[in-house]
């Protein structure tokens, strides 16, 4: 200031220092706020690292969510492919292995129900029903080839078709015999009912085959059945490289025997079968009989007719025996089995039928007996063709005089009963 | 606390704090799968020592059944004092193959397949 200059007038020392005062503070706080901005800042950026690492884990893990569940739909698409192959590979092994046994139905409820079918080995009670052409080889022997093959096609494809009708099995077709089963691989509560019921269907049907037979002047085919309920084992039988469906046990083997005790048309039940079914059917004849390896001896059935749902019968036999009045003389061997034996004996034929004879043995023949004989001319001389017949009547008391069924009998020797027949002025 | 339904059952032992699941879970949705996951998400927060889950029973798990057991394991993974073992078995086929995703969600969770 200039000396003698009059001080200029403005706020006192005081007021400026209040001045002063009042603006560091002012900074204080400003500057307070500032820190506390900033704080907040750094708690609101502490903040969002927070939220965003949540939300990144959350991301992640939904992200591991996704995965796991992609991975798990795939895990679960493999193994339902799995699935779907094997059960394609199991129902073409089904079709295959019992397609041919089985009817289309019995195959559909296979594979609707494949746990209920054990493929191993497994016991099971089943009717068994075999059937065989009486008489064949010799008929056959009679024919030419292409005879013999159109005469046994057109049987065997109409007994499938019965037994399949039926629901049976066919387990077994060796040449003329077939081997069926009703209770396996599926089993039903009128196995046996079915299996009879089938047996009636099959001699029923092969009269109408034998009338195709007629007209095409081929002989006439005849079977018998046999039939037995009893306990098997079922399942796969063979090696590797060649399987199939089979049965065994003793009662297949009973049933065999069963069956050769059948004539022509006829159809013979064990006491098992028969029990299943005694109150539907009609039995036309019984008869005890002890076959081999079999204890005590039986006492089988033959059956003619059903009731009930299938409701079925025989046709009515009309063989009538007509005595001749000169009896008519034979030669014959008791076939042991299949093969001939060497002794032969002689007899004569004292009644006759167009399939029944009432024959006069020298030597005891026993019931179900099957003979090979030759008819012998007045002179002794043997008329060429033998033929087959079974025992079917033959009394302990009356030990020389035998009912016998005829099996089998080629033109040769059914032309020399016919000039016979004419002879004697008989009729069947 | 069990659930019991013809095709499945879930069946929660509190004193050994374990869960089986047995049958075949074909529910449909998180709707469906709710009680499950209620039973599950229980027994987690009972905060046991060891939690188990044992799968061992249970054939069949469609992809809902795999979202739900994943969110319990997510829900059982704040408590860091439980250790979580899940069982499985090598003759389920979808066991083998999903049970280890689990531990992606859980690295310290216990798998046992046998």
């Amino acid at each position: 200031m200039m000396p003698g200059a009059r001080p200029s007038r403005g706020p006192s020392r005081q007021a400026l220092l209040a001045e002063v005062q009042a603006l560091r503070q002012r900074v204080a706080a400003l500057e307070q706020d500032k820190h506390d901005l900033e704080v907040m800042l750094e708690m609101a950026a502490d903040h969002a690292d927070d939220l965003s690492a949540v939300l990144q884990q959350e991301r992640d893990d939904l992200e591991v969510m996704l995965e796991m569940t992609t991975d798990h739909a795939d895990a679960l698409e493999a193994d339902l492919q799995n699935q779907a192959e094997a059960l394609a590979r199991r129902s073409q092994f089904i079709r295959q292995t019992f397609g041919r046994y089985v009817s289309e139905d019995v195959v559909a409820q296979l594979l609707d129900a494949p746990e209920g079918l054990e493929l191993g080995g497994v016991k099971r009670t089943v009717t068994i029903v075999m059937s065989d052409v009486r008489g064949y080889t010799a008929l056959a022997e009679g024919l030419e080839p292409q005879e013999v093959m159109t005469l046994l096609n057109r049987y065997l494809e109409a007994m499938v078709d019965v037994i399949l009708t039926y629901r049976g099995t066919l387990i077994e077709m060796l040449g003329d015999g077939l081997l069926v089963l009703f209770g396996a691989p599926l089993s039903r509560d009128d196995d046996a009912e079915r299996a009879v019921a089938c047996a009636l269907a099959m001699q029923v049907r092969l009269t109408d085959i034998n009338a195709l037979h007629r007209r095409a002047g081929l002989p006439d085919v005849e079977m018998g059945i046999g039939i037995h309920t009893g306990e098997v084992v079922v399942g796969h039988i063979g090696s590797q490289q060649r399987t199939k469906y089979g049965v065994v046990g003793s009662a297949v083997n009973l049933t065999g025997r069963i069956e050769s005790y059948t004539t022509g048309g006829q159809i013979l039940i064990s006491p098992t079968t028969y029990t299943a079914t005694a109150a539907l059917l009609t039995v036309s004849q019984q008869m005890t009989v002890a076959p081999k390896g079999v204890a005590a001896p039986i006492t089988l059935y033959a059956v003619s007719g059903i009731r009930g749902t299938h409701a079925l019968c025989l046709p009515t036999p009309t063989e009538t025996l007509v005595a001749l009045p000169q009896a008519l003389a034979v030669r014959y061997t008791v076939l042991e089995g299949k093969f001939a034996g060497s002794a032969m004996s002689t007899g004569n034929v004292v009644k006759l039928a167009s399939r029944t004879a009432e024959l006069h043995v020298d030597q005891p023949v026993a019931a179900f007996s099957n003979l090979k004989l030759y008819f012998l001319r007045p002179s002794g001389e043997v008329v060429p063709g033998e033929f087959f017949a079974k025992v079917v009547e033959a009394r302990p008391e009356e030990t020389s005089r035998v009912i016998v069924h005829f099996t089998s009998m080629p033109e040769a020797a059914r032309r020399f009963l016919d000039t016979m027949w004419d002879k004697e002025g008989g009729d069947t | 606390m069990d659930i019991v339904h013809d095709d499945y059952q879930v069946h929660y032992d509190a004193a050994t704090a374990t869960v089986v699941c047995q049958g075949s879970f074909r529910l449909r949705g998180t709707e469906e799968y709710a009680p499950i996951l209620q039973v599950l998400t229980a027994a987690a927060d009972a905060k046991p020592t060891t939690l188990t889950l044992d799968l061992r029973p249970l054939r069949f798990l469609n992809s809902a059944g795999i979202n739900t057991l994943a969110k319990f394991v997510l829900h059982a993974r704040q408590y860091a004092a439980t250790q979580v073992v899940i069982k499985g078995s090598h003759a389920v086929p979808w066991q083998e193959k999903s049970l280890l995703n689990f531990q992606r969600l859980l690295p310290r969770l216990h798998l046992e397949i046998e």
